[in-house]
């Protein structure tokens, strides 16, 4: 073999593998700004208390290839994090829409990745079903632990990494190591789809039977349980004091955040809505349903403040910006509300359907549409709902 | 035209094959699809969809139209799922209409309620006159399109290969499922099914891909999920499709079970369900006795001849096509000798096809049978002299499509019956026969039908969804007052009243009735009695012609007695005259007719007594709900906007051609009416020939009218290899040739069975054949016209019964320097004689001749024809040719016997023992200037033949696989080769 080949099988290695490997600066130098897990927040609020007006435009669009699962992109410094269907997990450059790294894991990701303290946390839920702790700051993987199947999104605790299988099992790990420092399960094979969430010190998890259960995140000891009359497939919110599940069946549940006791429920008539995650604040719940109503209910009541309704269904959760909400939607539109009257200020047409959670960070928000785009919207200057300081 | 496909296959050879016009291959036989009707075609736009639909049917259209609206939002939820496109919807308002379609090529049979189309994402529904079940195929056919869309979407998502689909089973199950509540349809196959032990396992549904049976199972299936694993699962199902090719292992992985245990539980679900009813009901092969048991049976008559003869008439299927069949029973209705055919249906322009299911047959006081026949566009009403035994008149009714169950008046004079004009909506008619007057008896949007004469003559009764529990899909059965035109209920609730038929002495009515059970679910299709107290009506009036303002009458009660309580169903029950009762029965999933004898003793111990208070009919008018131009849609005219339907490219290399490219495109319209072709490629070996060798060809195809029409033009340049050209050489028959040129092609369908088609092409050739030193210019005119029938029947394997024929005449000239000169006369028949049900005797005769200058050659050889000798090696201007086939059945489901087959789709296992013959010859046979060596290449100038047997097998319900063992023959049969020759083909049987 000359030098020649080596020059070119060089060239082809690059070319092949160019960019493989995720590494982003500082990663473990995390700002309040960055969206590091799924709703920004373990209480899975989608709340972002960064002024975002409309209208916003478009600032650029990115090929991911393949299409995304319900969870939520991640930003972690100018970095976009993006997992697709197909295994793969992007990092776009938040100002160019430029790709600055990649890695395929293989088998598609359906539950959102969380980022702590440099590591991003990847489930693959089908295929090899791993569990990744991949090193940001270094581009590699830190551990692996196998023949764990989840679909759900990933939650970052004091105590360690949490994640529940489908079996559900849930399982808190060693951050570090990948060692297990405690197990607990429903007690039978039960399929969880909904990303579990910490609120009022406890640690809540729900499955597509309805049942929740609460632990004690520093043991796994069951605190309490509620049985709802409906599956659970999307992710719940809270905002400390009452924990909203929603489910497939057209009904709504406010539970008691701390004791798990039903406060309210709002039950559509017709059984086949099937809600979204919501987003949460202090006084309002924010939820959309597949019969293409958005609605805004008082947290503490479940009475019903406004309602916003399309023609097309809605399957992604909002994203709550101190004056608007924004929407997508299955009908390939993106909505921003006034969030006290519902009141339609801006929307826009996009490539596809939205059924994944959403991002922001600064003036940016990051939306993932089918059937395989990730788009940047930003503020305009000067605009009627210009940034206010 | 058939079908229109073989037409569209005849167009491109016309395209491919412009020279000779009558290539060996450039015509095939099929039946013909005809398009009747020139529909005035509109588009109302709603908020989704695009709905396609003539004016007359402008009301079922906006019926139509809130249907799929309806749907759309339930479906949305349902699927988590939006469409983000529109959905064409196309209507007919009829199924005698729908059959008419061009949206796909093939014939759609009776009972087809609707389809999706995939290429254009199209749905097609027909109406027929029952709302609930037009609402119903809409919603059908809309879950498909969401089924598509929706795992279209999962698979893109997840970046694999759509080279996977889901099981029949489950799109038509969940369709099925997702289209409305269980009907007693469902109840009634489930049912069947679980008691008669043929319910077929989850693992075996392939066995019964594409039946009604696997329709229902599946439903079955999506409900046994619902209630046992939750709706969720359905959606899981879909979500988790990628994850898996083997799709048991996606229901085990989704169910969170092994797969066979889901089966199993399923089995369970449904035995637990349906075995508790068991103890109650009746076997009706237990209680009723069989007048005509094998094959199809339905709609029986009686009549009872003067010379005390007793036959039962009735419509049945016994070998592939449908019938008038007859039994003659003794006074116990025991058949006392075999059914013999009266009315042999689908072969002939007259008796088209029957509507098996729908309509009945009625036999007046003097012995004339009426029954009805589609005949061309619209159905007709033909009258057969029982007594007589020939066929008397036939009845057409301008401006009726459909036509069904006639009923003779008591003195014969005049015949009533339910039919379908062009709007979609079913109703009464009486047509006086004396004086040809044809009058209306009902017309609003209710679908009126089963009617029947009172023996008195001033009652008819029939069953209709006029009732005012019909919005829920629910029949009763009335009466019309022919002297008042009133209405009045018979019956009352929530049922599915259907086939009324009066008592010979007229007190009392006999019909079928499907209810629901305590549970909830429908149970048997049972035999019901009525007693119709007449006079003095007191049963309320619903509706009449004319108006009538006399208010409601007084509360009346009626008195039902329920005969049977049967494991499955019964059908259109007739009262005999002796107290029998004659019936259809369904059971072990077969269609047969029956006697109960012991009307008396049932009569006074009927399974059930019901007392029904009439005045709970309310008599008040309901309607579904529309979006027409009040409701914000929109109307416009139909366009024709043509679509990409295929595009392809390909590049080949070949030692002999070189390399060679090309791309081909089909673009047509929405409805499918007007297909465009573009056919491009080059075949140049160097560049300099690249523009000499550029061959493109543009077509059109035209099937809106009855007549189809083709056209084009073509540019074709390089090396031919053409077996049919005198001047190539016998060897090698390749040379090139430069031809421009157009064509045009009309098909024009006499009948379903029978066609003229005319071709004709004008072409400028220049071949130059350079091993033999030929170069000839010319400008070709060909003409050719010819007679195609056809109305053969189809098995597995190819044609079993029926016979086809075309013959042609052609002629092909040089009309600027007389080089070519030649006509050409064909004629080719074959003939499938039934020695019994699946054993058939086919045979074909070939005969072909082209006279003149540079005529042509015909070949023969190959498994196709002339078995054993080598593929096209015998070439002739003149030929004929002769084989016969005897085709036996073996293993009808080998796969039953070696499992491993059954991926295959291996099916229909059959032999045949076989015999050709042929001889061509040219018109210098005779010329000493020819050598003998030549003829000898051509094989020309002795008879030549093959005598073995083979087996046939169908792979996949689509591909025979044919292997032939045989001695061949030449030199008259004087000659034999020593070794056998063993041959495998792909293709029909011919």
């Amino acid at each position: 073999m000359n030098k020649l080949h080596l020059v070119g099988i060089g060239l082809l290695a690059l070319t092949l593998f160019g960019c493989r490997g995720l590494k982003v600066d500082n990663a473990r130098i995390a700002s309040q700004d960055d969206w590091v897990t799924e709703g920004d927040s373990p209480l899975r609020q989608h709340l972002s208390d960064v002024q975002l007006q409309p209208p916003l435009q478009e600032r650029w669009q990115y090929n991911a290839g393949a299409g995304f699962g319900p969870g939520s992109p991640l930003i972690l410094g100018n970095v976009v994090l993006v997992a697709t269907r197909k295994g793969e997990l992007h990092a776009i450059n938040l100002e160019s829409g430029k790709r600055v790294g990649f890695d395929n894991f293989g088998d598609a990701l359906e539950g959102t990745p969380v980022i702590n303290d440099g590591f991003l946390y990847i489930p693959v839920g089908w295929g090899k079903r791993v569990l990744y702790a991949y090193d940001l700051a270094n581009a590699r993987t830190h551990w692996t632990k196998r023949g764990i199947p989840i679909e759900a999104g990933l939650l970052a605790t004091e105590q360690g990494i949490v994640a529940v299988d489908t079996e559900g099992v849930i399982t808190v790990y060693n951050p570090e190591t990948g060692d297990v420092f405690w197990s607990q399960s429903f007690g039978e094979s039960v399929l969880v789809k909904s990303t579990p969430l910490l609120s009022a010190g406890n640690l809540v998890v729900v499955d597509t039977k309805g049942h929740v259960l609460a632990l004690h995140p520093e043991d796994g000891a069951i605190k309490w349980t509620q049985q709802l009359e409906a599956p659970v497939y999307s992710s719940m919110s809270s905002n400390e004091e009452v924990l909203v599940v929603p489910t497939t069946r057209g009904i709504l549940y406010g539970l008691d955040a701390t004791g798990g006791g039903m406060r309210w429920n709002v039950a559509l008539p017709d059984t086949t809505v099937r809600f979204s995650a919501p987003a949460t604040d202090n006084e309002t719940v924010y939820v959309a349903a597949t019969d293409g109503v958005f609605r805004a209910l008082d947290i503490r009541t479940g009475a019903e403040k406004w309602t916003f309704e399309i023609d097309a269904a809605f399957a992604a959760p909002p994203l709550l910006t101190p004056d608007v909400v924004y929407i997508g939607s299955l009908g390939n539109e993106l909505f921003g509300l006034d969030r006290s009257t519902g009141r339609l200020l801006w929307e826009t047409e996009l490539k596809g359907r939205v059924k994944s959670a959403m991002a922001t960070k600064e003036n940016k928000l990051v939306v993932l549409t089918e059937p395989r785009f990730v788009y940047l919207f930003e503020t305009v200057e000067g605009g009627p709902y210009a940034a206010t300081p | 035209m058939v079908s229109q496909r073989w037409f569209f296959v005849l167009v491109l050879l016309l395209v491919v094959l412009p020279v000779p016009l009558q290539a060996q291959y450039g015509y095939h036989f099929g039946r013909n699809k005809i398009q009747y009707e020139d529909f005035d075609w509109h588009v109302l736009k709603t908020e989704h969809f695009d709905i396609y639909y003539y004016p007359e049917m402008q009301e079922l259209a906006e019926n139509g139209a809130h249907f799929a609206e309806e749907v759309y939002d339930e479906l949305e939820n349902k699927f988590s799922f939006s469409l983000n496109h529109r959905v064409p919807l196309i209507f007919y308002s009829s199924n005698l209409h729908f059959k008419q379609t061009n949206v796909t090529q093939g014939f759609i049979p009776d009972g087809v309620g609707g389809f999706f189309e995939f290429l254009k994402g199209r749905v097609v529904v027909p109406a027929n006159g029952n709302i609930h079940r037009f609402r119903r195929v809409i919603r059908h056919e809309l879950v498909h399109v969401f089924t598509f869309n929706k795992l279209s979407r999962i698979m893109r998502d997840h970046r694999v290969p759509a080279d996977r689909f889901l099981p029949l089973w489950f799109t038509e199950g969940l369709a099925e499922y997702w289209s409305g509540e269980p009907d007693y349809q469902h109840e009634m196959i489930m049912r069947d099914a679980v008691f008669s032990n043929y319910l077929v396992p989850l693992e075996n549904m392939y066995r019964i891909r594409g039946s009604y049976l696997m329709y229902k199972e599946g439903e079955a299936v999506f409900r046994f999920i619902s209630e046992v694993y939750g709706e969720e699962k359905i959606l899981d199902l879909m979500d988790n499709f990628w994850k898996e090719r083997d799709f048991r292992k996606v229901m085990a992985l989704t169910l969170n079970e092994d797969f066979q245990v889901v089966s199993d539980r399923w089995d369970e679900w449904l035995k637990a369900k349906y075995y508790p009813e068991l103890e109650e009901s009746d076997a009706a092969t237990l209680i009723a006795d069989a007048v005509a048991a094998g094959g199809f049976n339905a709609k029986p008559v009686y009549y009872q001849f003067n010379d005390g003869r007793r036959k039962v008439y009735y419509v049945g299927n016994k070998t592939g096509y449908s019938n008038v069949y007859e039994t003659e029973v003794d006074e116990h209705y025991r058949p006392i000798d075999k059914p013999r055919v009266l009315i042999p249906g689908e072969r002939n322009d007259k008796f088209e096809a029957f509507h098996l299911f729908e309509s009945r047959l009625s036999v007046s006081q003097d012995g004339q049978l009426a029954f009805v026949t589609k005949s061309g566009q619209h159905d007709v009403v033909h009258v057969y002299d029982l007594e007589a035994d020939e066929l008397g008149h036939t009845y057409s009714f301008d401006g009726l499509v459909a036509v069904y169950s006639p009923a003779w008046s008591p003195d014969g004079t005049k015949i009533t019956f339910s039919s379908i004009d062009k709007s979609g909506f079913a109703d009464l008619y009486l047509y006086d026969i004396e004086s040809s007057a044809l009058s209306r008896l009902t017309n609003d949007a209710y679908d009126d039908r089963d009617p029947s004469w009172s023996p008195d003559g001033r009652y008819i009764a029939y069953s209709s969804d006029r009732t005012s529990v019909g919005q829920g899909d629910h029949y009763n059965l009335f009466t019309y007052h022919l002297d008042s035109g009133t209405i009045q209920y018979v019956t009352y609730g929530e049922h599915h009243d259907f086939a009324p038929n009066w008592s010979p002495d007229g007190s009392q009515l006999i019909f079928t009735s499907a209810r629901r059970d305590e549970d909830g679910k429908y149970g048997g299709q049972d035999i019901w009695i009525a007693d119709v107290e007449l006079t003095p009506d007191p049963s309320p009036e619903v509706a009449s012609v004319a108006p009538v303002s006399m208010p409601l009458r007084p509360a009346s009660q009626r008195e039902f007695r329920r005969l049977t309580r049967l494991t499955s169903a019964s059908f259109d029950p007739v009262w005999t005259e002796d107290n029998r009762i004659v019936f259809t029965s369904f059971e072990n999933y077969r269609f047969t007719i029956r006697q109960l004898d012991g009307l008396d003793s049932l009569l006074a111990a009927p399974r059930q007594r019901s007392v029904v208070d009439l005045s709970q009919a309310s008599g008040k008018h309901w309607n579904f709900a529309r979006v027409g131009l009040d409701e914000g849609a929109e109307r416009i005219p139909y366009r024709r906007q043509y679509n990409l339907d295929i595009a392809q490219g390909q590049v080949s290399n070949n030692p002999v051609w070189g390399t060679t490219g090309g791309a081909a495109m089909a673009f047509s319209d929405m409805l499918g009416d007007d297909y465009w072709y573009v056919t491009l490629y080059n075949t140049s070996q160097t560049q300099d020939e690249f523009l000499r060798s550029m061959n493109v060809a543009v077509s059109r195809v035209q099937l809106h009218r009855r007549a189809n029409i083709g056209y084009g033009l073509y540019r074709f340049g390089g090396l031919r290899y053409d077996i049919t050209d005198p001047d190539a050489a016998t060897e090698f028959p390749v040379f090139f040739e430069t031809i421009y040129g157009g064509f045009g092609a009309i098909s024009y369908p006499i009948s379903m069975f029978r066609r003229v088609e005319l071709n004709t092409s004008l072409n400028w050739s220049d071949k130059e054949v350079a091993i033999r030193n030929v170069q000839r210019e010319a400008l070709l005119l060909s003409n050719a016209i010819s007679l195609v029938h056809d109305n053969s029947l189809y098995g597995m394997n190819g044609p079993m019964d029926g016979w086809r024929a075309k013959f042609t005449a052609a002629y092909t000239t040089d009309i600027l320097y007389s080089n070519v000169n030649y006509f050409t006369l064909s004629a080719d028949v074959r003939h499938y004689f039934r020695i019994w049900n699946d054993v058939t005797l086919a045979s074909w005769g070939l005969v072909r001749a082209n006279e003149g200058r540079e005529a042509r050659l015909f070949f023969l050889g190959g498994s196709w024809d002339l078995r054993g000798h080598r593929l096209f090696s015998i070439r002739g201007q003149k030929m004929w040719f002769t084989s016969h086939e005897l085709r036996v059945p073996l293993l009808r489901a080998p796969s039953l016997y070696l499992p491993i087959l059954a991926p295959f789709g291996v099916a229909n296992l059959r032999g045949a023992a076989f015999f050709d013959a042929a001889h061509t010859w040219n018109e210098d046979y005779y010329d000493t200037a020819v050598s003998s060596q030549r003829r000898a290449q051509l094989g020309t100038g002795e008879t030549l033949g093959a005598v073995g047997a083979g087996l046939r097998v169908n792979l996949f319900g689509g591909f025979v696989l044919r292997y032939d063992v045989g001695y061949r023959y030449s030199n008259g049969f004087r000659d034999r080769d020593d070794k056998l020759f063993k041959q495998f083909f792909f293709g029909w049987d011919f």
